[in-house]
């Protein structure tokens, strides 16, 4: 395990960059867990994907790998299956998203994620960070924003599957309950229910639920 | 400890990056102590060399020694034998009148240049360990002139000609500069972009200022521009090929980690008609010794004469000009990786002459080497990604061991940071290591192509 305090964004870039190279070349259908009560689109490091990646990418362009919202949706393309999950909206459930604007932002992000073949759902009382996929785990305080990220003062750990002791093990096995806590929520169905699995039909209702809780 | 790979070594130790120096510099010597113009020492070194190898030597075996005997063991006799020998070469797939006359105009040429044997022969001894160092520092130089320049025009986008060089070798020194008068801003565009640390790009981001910086520096370009041929790759896929027995590229499969450009370029070398490989299993088959590994092959891009006329009786080639088309690889150097043809400034025709691949990748070897905690080793046949994920966010580390904290400004508060390794390159590393096969047995006639990498990372700590 690692610890990393200032180099977040090329961390969690080099994780899905890398990720992404071995799903292309290795196939397997590698699931890729975006966990973050907070989503948005933030950009990737950049200089990382310039440097190596045209080579174990080659068919794969910058702007495939922007952002995140770029990079489920390229992860999708290659055959691998990707889980987001973030808090709900509900106004009673902490941490509370009261910002209405980066709530109808981050909807937007996890529409876009829908379509692109995402399975998108909604926590309880969700506040973890997490970036899982095969061989690797990366959690911490980071919320998945520019702020987050970029701007804020914060600490993720890396662990891998090479690590000594059951360390990567048990937090990927922490991170994944938190998909399956949320997945036994059963279906998102706004207003009445906001936790568990969004599908495309219930978008639309989501939509004006946020819309609402903004008015 | 790793061993200390200087290009000395390259000079000191046979080997086949001896050898080349020995034909790199031999021309030297002759255009230096000869007087001979640059084609009558073309003509010299292809018959020096030809006695050479007529003595049992190789690429890998050749010393200096064996240099200065051939030069003095030629007289007017040897030196007709071996004129005759060459020629044969030249006109082989030729008849009639246009065989007498050609051979006629040659030998007229040869003849011309023999006078300066003597010369070469009184000189013999100049012709030792101390002056293939400076030919080795020369080509090492200018080598890495060349690399940077295309890694700086890379980096601020400069179209040819509108960067230029120059060199000391004595002093190990090159300069950059604008060729424009007054310039035109990029020399210091490079400057300014050459070194941008990690830390230094992370701050720019936080402060959303990331636009301002390019996405690569020139020291990530350098590293690329250091990294393998791709073309030298597929010579030394094809010969290894042949080597096997393997004359239909269905014998080959390619590991995942394998880019669809050197499975390209290697089923094109297979091709019966433009391709390579039928050419590369006779010489292997015909010359075993002389062409045991693919680096010999530099022998049929500088003395081609001496082996054509066998090619050609056995219906491989129609004459020197197909030799010469079909064993167009990167051997030494090519125009896609150190040889700057026309932007050299030693001139078009001679630019091969004065760069070496062997020579970086020596370097390139020390590099490493001597920062191992800045790379990573894939092995052949692993998965890049695999191992690129394992690497992931360690930290930069100091001589102790410990893990390096540096304090920065950010907008007038301090603030402590751990610095992290970022990944850099990713490059195949056949270059570094550049004997064994890279074909590896599934099933009788049946082999896998698979490559060693290497991984750069960042791994900056502050200057004192």
């Amino acid at each position: 395990m690692s610890a990393v305090d200032g180099f977040l964004t090329p961390v969690v870039t080099e994780v899905l960059l890398t990720g992404l190279a071995r799903l292309r070349a290795e196939g397997g259908g590698a699931h890729l867990y975006l966990g973050s009560p907070w989503l948005s689109n933030f950009p990737l490091f950049p200089g990382v994907f310039a440097g190596s990646f045209p080579y174990l990418l080659p068919d794969t362009e910058p702007s495939d790998v922007a952002a995140i919202a770029d990079v489920v949706a390229t992860w999708r393309a290659y055959g691998g299956p990707v889980t987001v999950i973030v808090q709900n909206y509900e106004r009673t459930d902490w941490p509370r998203k009261d910002n209405a604007s980066n709530n109808q932002d981050e909807l937007k992000l996890l529409e876009r994620c829908l379509d692109a073949g995402a399975d998108i759902l909604f926590g309880k009382s969700f506040h973890s960070k997490f970036i899982v996929c095969p061989d690797v785990v990366i959690s911490g305080s980071a919320n998945m924003t520019y702020s987050g990220y970029y701007r804020n003062v914060e600490q993720i750990h890396v662990y891998r599957s090479s690590g000594p002791g059951p360390d990567y093990a048990s937090e990927r096995t922490a991170c994944l309950n938190h998909v399956a806590t949320a997945e036994g929520h059963g279906p998102c169905e706004p207003p009445s229910r906001l936790t568990g699995r969004l599908l495309s039909a219930k978008v639309a209702a989501l939509k004006r639920y946020v819309s609402t809780d903004s008015a | 400890m790793p061993r200390p790979c200087k290009p000395s070594q390259a000079t000191t130790a046979v080997g086949f990056l001896h050898g080349e120096l020995l034909i790199r510099g031999l021309r030297r010597f002759l255009l230096r102590e000869t007087g001979a113009d640059p084609f009558q020492t073309e003509m010299l070194r292809k018959v020096i060399l030809s006695q050479v190898l007529d003595s049992g030597k190789t690429l890998s075996t050749m010393d200096v020694g064996d240099f200065q005997q051939a030069i003095c063991a030629i007289d007017q006799q040897r030196f007709n034998a071996l004129r005759d020998g060459l020629i044969d070469g030249l006109v082989a797939g030729t008849s009639g009148n246009e065989q007498v006359l050609l051979r006629q105009r040659y030998a007229d040429w040869y003849d011309a240049a023999y006078r300066r044997i003597a010369t070469a022969q009184a000189a013999s001894a100049r012709f030792d360990v101390a002056f293939l160092q400076n030919t080795a520092n020369d080509l090492a130089v200018h080598s890495l002139a060349v690399l940077v320049e295309n890694a700086v025009a890379a980096l601020v986008g400069a179209s040819p000609g509108d960067l230029s060089y120059f060199y000391s070798p004595s002093k190990l020194e090159l300069y950059l500069f604008d060729t424009v008068e007054g310039g035109n801003g990029y020399a210091e565009t490079a400057k300014r972009f050459l070194h941008i640390p990690p830390l230094q790009r992370l701050q720019h981001s936080r402060g959303r200022k990331g636009q301002l910086l390019p996405d690569v520096d020139g020291f990530q370009l350098l590293e690329e521009a250091l990294g393998d041929c791709p073309a030298q790759l597929a010579t030394r896929v094809v010969f290894d090929a042949v080597r096997h027995g393997i004359v239909d590229v269905s014998a080959l499969s390619f590991h995942s980690s394998i880019s669809s450009d050197l499975q390209a370029r290697v089923r094109h070398e297979f091709n019966g008609i433009s391709g390579s490989a039928a050419v590369l299993a006779a010489l292997s088959a015909t010359w075993p010794t002389i062409f045991s590994t693919w680096q010999d092959l530099l022998l049929i891009q500088v003395l081609p004469e001496y082996f054509t006329s066998s090619l050609v009786s056995a219906k491989v080639v129609s004459g020197l000009e197909e030799l010469r088309t079909r064993t167009h690889l990167c051997v030494a150097g090519c125009i896609e990786c150190v040889d700057n043809g026309d932007g050299s400034v030693h001139g078009a025709l001679a630019s091969s002459e004065h760069v070496s691949r062997g020579l970086i990748d020596l370097l390139r070897r020390q590099v490493i080497n001597n920062e191992r905690s800045s790379y990573v080793d894939i092995p052949a046949g692993q998965s890049i990604g695999a191992a690129l994920q394992q690497g992931v966010g360690n930290p930069v580390l100091d001589v102790a061991g410990n893990p390096v904290t540096v304090q920065v400004d950010e907008g007038g508060t301090p603030r402590q940071i751990l610095l992290t390794k970022v990944l850099s390159t990713v490059s195949s590393a056949h270059g570094v290591a550049p004997s064994g096969s890279l074909l590896r047995p599934l099933s009788v006639g049946q082999f896998e192509v698979s490559v060693p990498f290497v991984a750069a990372y960042r791994d900056e700590r502050p200057l004192k």
